[in-house]
């Protein structure tokens, strides 16, 4: 397995690295049979440390996904309703590689917390290479009544939240008004092939079956989670647009790598219900909320998300948005955090933007939060307000942003600056500055204020290729001087 | 690691840094509000996109409105406007085409500043002569003249007020809300209003309104959104999808409810890019954001899980440097992190009730079964509400494995939970 993983992993790098020389810069005209590739590569290189500990790692991050596309049109003309009907497929390979180590301060003891060999040090939630499949799917568009039709690995997102599964996924819009839409397969884990944690929901953390189970007590066995996904919408945006959802998920039973019994069970089983109107262009409508079907409590505990809003533009320049949004955290019924009583917070923002000219805007909102903690814990009460400006001269773009937090979670307050200059046509220079003031009342010694700059520049080698280098600095009383260097490139082109 | 404690002097320094950013911030609008220039054009919904339609120079002098010329059918001087299937066609008219009427300004055997600044600008009086190329970029866009003029539109359908205006620009050119009066009917409201009553195409057929109609796409039918002059945005008018500041913060709603309309310019791994938490994405998180990030995720931990998974993301790292409990030996930290004990005894069940994710992200289900499981197994700390066993039964039956967690046994529970 770790041989097979080197081989993947020096592949992958191989791949990227022909990617990001063997592109030529321009852009093919369009054939009937079209192939994309893409390179996303980032490196990063910065020390993470905390008071109150004598660790720092020494991040030396590389993250780099090679990406390869490919379309195919299945007629030369849109049909009548615009659509051509369209044969795609995507496939993305990330590889995360970690350098650094977990160093004690001053360097006096580094070690490798990736080695299971390493008693003292060994921590089986680390890892130094992470290989994964993001995406990779098959799908034809563009069908006869609007049917569309996507196989294999994909994210999905409604009001609900985002997730990512090996699953078919069925939309069809015979109508402008109607559309229904189905999915159906297995949620990605981290221990799933090529996985990735990303949007597991909040639970115990699952590892392979390559990690000793008696090393590592409080990690849960992989499990398998089938699920399924109905959306019905109708209507459409002028009047009203709604979009009915429904969701379940469930963990199945089976055997952790001891051969002992592990329980399955229902993971989520959910319906929403989103509403958009927009009756005049100026004057928006929208309203969203998610039901949890397993939740027996009271109606406030079982809807766990609920949101309004209405956002008017005034007149061509000034646009005024307020909304009202409540949320219940929810975590895997799976593991005891479920069973814990947590704060239902309902956030309240009005906001403004006016755009003065077409080289200066501005923005300001004012913020409530409120956490109902219940008994006599009573609730949090916490006010904020933001304002930021941006305005461009040519080729010269400022900006300007500040927040201000003060309540029961204590004060929190921010300023950022920014600047970018366009050089010519293919470089732009980029600065910031930020002063941020904390004060965290679960820690007693983690308070202060920092002061961070950034200096980059950002190289548009062609049509297909961009870079990026960031050198930053900041300091803290908390952790003195922290630096960060960030290069990344990005390739992307149509053959 | 030992810091020193407070200072006054520390407490000044902090706040005159923020006054100081502050003032700058102000300061930046104020300069910029006051500086006398000319107010540049403002920007508004009617406005052409400089990507769709890009900036033009036109060298021309010409007078639609001149009555000679408002007596002209359109084609009399753009005669290949009706049969052009492109938008790249280059329909402004030739010199040939003013010839019959304007010979005697035309004429090169006889050029004077005179005759020749009938049409063409950069001749001064005083006798100099810099005569720009005019530029007329191709509209990035599909349009066909031939079709909407074989489906009924006019020429005022598209190009509303040319006759009453001096020189036609790119504000002659139709917006999308026009274009929407046909395509889809989806505006008629607004879009209609927009433009002149007598502009309404005769066409009684809705024209198609996908995006790739007119826009120009790639080949797996994503729309190019990357040009020279910037990105291509929607406007806010279209299912509220104006990519403003608050942008950051609406796009899930919308991102949410009609994904589909967001998938016409945005790939899955464009979502990915941010939402898999594996690069810190700058218009995020901002600068040193490694040592505010406790404050936001205390404060709205479920946006923190909208890209970090915090059993693994967040835990992992705080594992690696000793603070969770679940730290290798050789790195744990020694001294506390909480407050005294005294006091976290107490305060710890209000922490966990204002962000439970904040404690996940250090802690494992056995720090708190501890004391919170049944007795035999934990102290027997119930951290259910009153009345729980009550409502227990469904979520017994419909997931078990955290009851087992803390009790064990669930067959003895059976019979407690209802």
């Amino acid at each position: 397995m770790r041989c097979a993983a080197r081989v993947v992993r020096r592949v992958s790098l191989a791949l990227s690295l022909w990617l990001s020389v063997a592109v030529p810069c321009g852009r093919s005209h369009a054939r009937a049979d079209d192939v994309r590739i893409e390179s996303d590569s980032a490196f990063q290189a910065y020390e993470v440390r905390s008071p109150g500990t004598s660790v720092f790692q020494t991040r030396r991050r590389l993250v780099t996904t090679a990406g390869f596309g490919w379309a195919h049109a299945l007629a030369e003309e849109p049909d009548d309703a615009g659509r051509t009907p369209r044969l795609t497929a995507t496939v993305r390979l990330r590889l995360t590689q970690e350098f650094g180590d977990t160093c004690l301060v001053a360097r006096a003891l580094c070690v490798r917390a990736t080695d299971p060999r390493d008693l003292a040090a060994f921590q089986p939630l680390a890892r130094d290479t992470w290989i994964d499949v993001p995406t990779a799917y098959a799908e034809a568009t563009g069908l006869p009544l609007g049917l569309e039709v996507r196989l294999g690995r994909q994210l999905h997102h409604d009001v609900m939240g985002m997730l990512r599964a090996d699953a078919v996924r069925v939309r069809v819009e015979p109508w402008d008004t109607v559309a229904l839409e189905a999915l159906a397969g297995m949620l990605v884990r981290d221990t799933s092939l090529g996985g990735s944690p990303a949007f597991e929901p909040i639970g115990a953390p699952r590892l392979d079956v390559n990690v000793d189970p008696t090393r590592a007590s409080f990690i849960a066995a992989p499990i398998t989670t089938p699920l399924v996904l109905a959306a019905l919408e109708l209507g459409r945006t002028p009047i009203v647009r709604a979009r009915l959802a429904f969701r379940e998920m469930r963990d199945l039973a089976g055997t952790d790598p001891t051969g002992a019994h592990v329980e399955g069970g229902v993971l989520a089983r959910r319906a929403s219900l989103s509403l958009a109107s927009q009756p005049l262009d100026a004057l928006r409508l929208e309203a969203d909320g998610v039901l949890d079907l397993l939740d027996t409590g009271p109606l406030t505990q079982r809807v766990i998300a609920a949101r309004t809003g209405v956002s008017v533009r005034v007149s061509d320049a000034w646009r005024v948005a307020a909304r009202v949004e409540r949320q219940v955290p929810r975590f895997d019924p799976g593991s005891i955090w479920a069973y814990f009583v947590t704060a239902p917070i309902a956030e309240t923002q009005l906001d403004t933007d006016w755009t003065a000219s077409e080289r200066l805007t501005f923005g300001a909102g004012l913020r409530g939060r409120r956490a109902e903690l219940g008994g006599q814990d009573g609730e949090d009460v916490d006010l904020g307000a933001e304002g930021r400006a941006r305005a461009r001269f040519g080729p010269l773009g400022v900006g300007g942003s500040m927040f201000v937090w003060s309540g029961d979670l204590g004060p929190m307050a921010g300023v950022l600056l920014d600047g970018t200059l366009r050089v010519d046509r293919t470089l732009q220079l980029e600065a910031r500055v930020s002063v941020w003031h904390f004060d965290d009342a679960n820690r007693p010694d983690l308070y202060g204020t920092t002061v961070s700059e950034v200096v980059g520049a950002r190289w548009q080698v062609g049509d297909a290729t961009s870079a990026l280098v960031e050198l930053e600095h900041a300091a803290s009383r908390v952790v003195g001087h922290r630096f960060r260097a960030v290069l990344a490139l990005r390739v992307e082109a149509w053959r | 690691m030992n810091l020193p404690p407070h200072a006054a002097s520390s407490r000044i320094a902090h706040g005159a840094l923020l006054a100081l950013g502050l003032a700058l911030a102000v300061a930046l609008g104020l300069t910029h509000a006051a500086n006398g220039q000319p107010r540049p054009r403002r920007a508004t919904p009617e406005g052409r996109s400089a990507i769709i339609y890009p900036l033009q120079r036109i060298a021309i002098r010409m007078d639609h409105a001149h009555p000679a010329h408002r007596a002209l059918p359109c084609v009399q001087c753009h005669t290949s406007a009706p049969a052009s299937r492109a938008s790249r066609d280059l329909l402004i008219p030739a010199e040939s085409t003013c010839n019959p009427c304007h010979a005697a300004q035309t004429d090169r055997e006889a050029p004077t500043a005179a005759r020749c600044g009938t049409c063409h600008v950069g001749y001064g009086a005083d006798g100099t002569r810099v005569v720009p190329a005019s530029t007329f970029p191709a509209p990035r866009l599909h349009f066909s003249h031939a079709t909407h003029v074989r489906l009924g539109a006019t020429c005022e359908s598209c190009h509303a007020g040319v006759r009453d205006t001096a020189l036609a620009t790119r504000d002659h050119l139709p917006t999308m809300r026009q274009c929407l009066t046909c395509h889809g009917g989806a505006r008629s409201d607004g879009a209609r209003s927009a433009s002149s009553p007598n502009a309404t195409p005769r066409t009684t057929r809705s024209a198609p309104a996908t995006c790739t109609t007119c826009h120009l796409a790639e080949p797996d039918g994503v729309l190019r959104t990357r040009f020279a002059e910037g990105m291509l945005t929607p406007p806010d008018w279209l299912l509220g999808m104006g990519h403003d500041a608050d942008w950051i913060v609406r796009h899930r709603w919308i991102g949410a409810d009609q994904g589909s309309a967001c998938a016409s310019c945005h790939r899955e791994s464009e979502c990915a890019d941010c939402h898999d938490g594996r690069v810190r994405p700058r218009s995020v998180h901002p600068n040193d954001y490694l040592t505010v990030h406790t404050q936001e995720a205390r404060r709205e931990p479920t946006r923190c899980a909208s890209c970090h998974t915090t059993q693994r993301f967040c835990t992992e790292c705080h594992a690696r440097l000793g603070l969770a409990t679940i730290a290798a030996p050789a790195v744990r930290a020694t001294g506390r992190y909480h407050p005294p004990a005294a006091t976290w005894e107490r305060a710890h069940a209000l922490e966990a009730k204002r962000s439970l994710a904040a404690c996940v992200s250090c802690h494992a289900e056995r720090d708190c079964v501890a004391c919170h499981g049944a007795l035999g197994i934990g102290g027997g700390l119930s951290p259910h509400p009153a009345g729980f066993a009550n409502r227990c039964g469904p979520l017994l039956t419909a997931n078990p494995r955290a009851c087992v967690t803390c009790h064990g046994d669930v067959g003895a529970l059976e019979g407690r939970c209802r």
